[in-house]
């Protein structure tokens, strides 16, 4: 049986398993509730098995408790447990949790498997149906190459700036100024230090 | 015992009385299941024999749609019934998973109440901290 550490691994391993047997997979969420009266008699009887005494309810009030006590009142605990799990090859996946914020994107995984599941194929990117498609450019002849060479060095209008037009914009004097930026951010800088000094002194 | 097959929206009705009632119990759990829906296969044993057709036949209904079963239970067994056993399922259709997991997620987050809230631990970690720091302080 494969644990999980994170909801992704879990999507991860479930879909490889989705996919390989889609017909038989099933995932099962397990949400089990325990009442603190419950949970208390439960400790009880493991103390007892272990031979150790159980714990007097009331103890020597010491300082930091009174604080944390009433803060915490007593609730019924619960965990949630997601296992996928494929009868014919006997494989296991899961994942416990215990806190409600993964209670979303845990369903968000459980959609998706359903997704797999159902065979509902997912939406392509749609960056990659925004792209432009690349036109395929025909071998060129001799003469057409020559063309090719004299467009190239006349600079396009609509295509962005070649890469030695973006290092020569800021020039050397961009440069300059860069350094000097970076000189009086570091002064201030010093001066505050020096202010802070100054307060430590005191 | 047969199991209700609801809609969807009866399914997320039930969901909900479920957690609730669940949550006030001693000890009680929420049993959910999903899987796709095939057809009853009433000689299992056979077609265990030939797993190689199986296995294609398997990656064949990966490609074509179908519904997803969503089975719901409290797991109250036999021997021990002390509370009545609750069982139902609805299924959902191809076209409208994204939206029946809109839902399905709203239901679980607003039943799941007995699961640990978000930075209690830390808060109180925050308050202890601060509170031997004065502590401390003081001394």
């Amino acid at each position: 049986m494969h644990i999980s550490p994170t909801p992704q691994d879990f999507l991860d391993q479930s879909l490889l398993l989705i996919q390989a047997r889609p017909k038989t997979t099933r995932i099962t969420t397990t949400y089990s509730t325990t009442s603190p009266s419950l949970r208390a008699k439960k400790t009880a009887l493991w103390l007892a098995k272990k031979g150790k005494p159980t714990p007097p309810t009331t103890t020597t009030i010491s300082p930091p408790t009174p604080t944390t006590a009433p803060t915490t009142p007593q609730q019924h605990t619960a965990h949630l447990t997601l296992k996928t799990y494929d009868p014919v090859s006997g494989t296991t996946i899961q994942f416990v949790t215990r806190e409600i914020r993964d209670v979303g994107r845990l369903v968000g995984v459980l959609g998706r498997a359903a997704r797999g599941m159902g065979g509902v194929k997912t939406q392509p990117d749609t960056v990659m149906s925004d792209a432009p498609v690349p036109t395929p450019t025909p071998t060129p002849t001799p003469n057409q190459a020559v063309l090719h060479v004299a467009e190239a060095d006349v600079p396009r209008v609509g295509s962005p700036a070649p890469t030695a037009a973006r290092i020569g914009t800021p020039g050397p004097g961009g440069e300059k100024q860069q350094q000097q930026h970076q000189q009086q951010a570091g002064g201030s800088g010093g001066a505050q230090g020096k202010g802070k000094k100054k307060k430590g002194k005191k | 015992m047969h199991q209700q097959l609801l809609s969807n929206e009866e399914f997320f009705q039930k969901l909900g009385l479920l957690f609730a009632t669940t949550t006030k119990q001693e000890l009680g759990s929420v049993f959910l299941t999903q899987k796709r829906l095939t057809p009853y296969d009433q000689n299992p044993e056979k077609s265990d024999t030939k797993p190689q057709e199986d296995t294609l036949a398997d990656l064949a209904l990966a490609e074509t749609p179908g519904p997803v079963l969503v089975r719901a239970t409290n797991g109250a067994s036999k021997q021990n019934r002390d509370t009545k056993k609750i069982k139902f399922s609805t299924l959902i259709e191809p076209d409208a998973v994204d939206a029946f997991y809109v839902r399905y997620a709203e239901v679980c987050k607003s039943g799941m109440t007995a699961l640990k809230k978000k930075n209690r631990r830390r808060k109180n970690k925050k308050k202890a901290s601060k509170a031997t720091k004065t502590e401390g302080a003081s001394a």
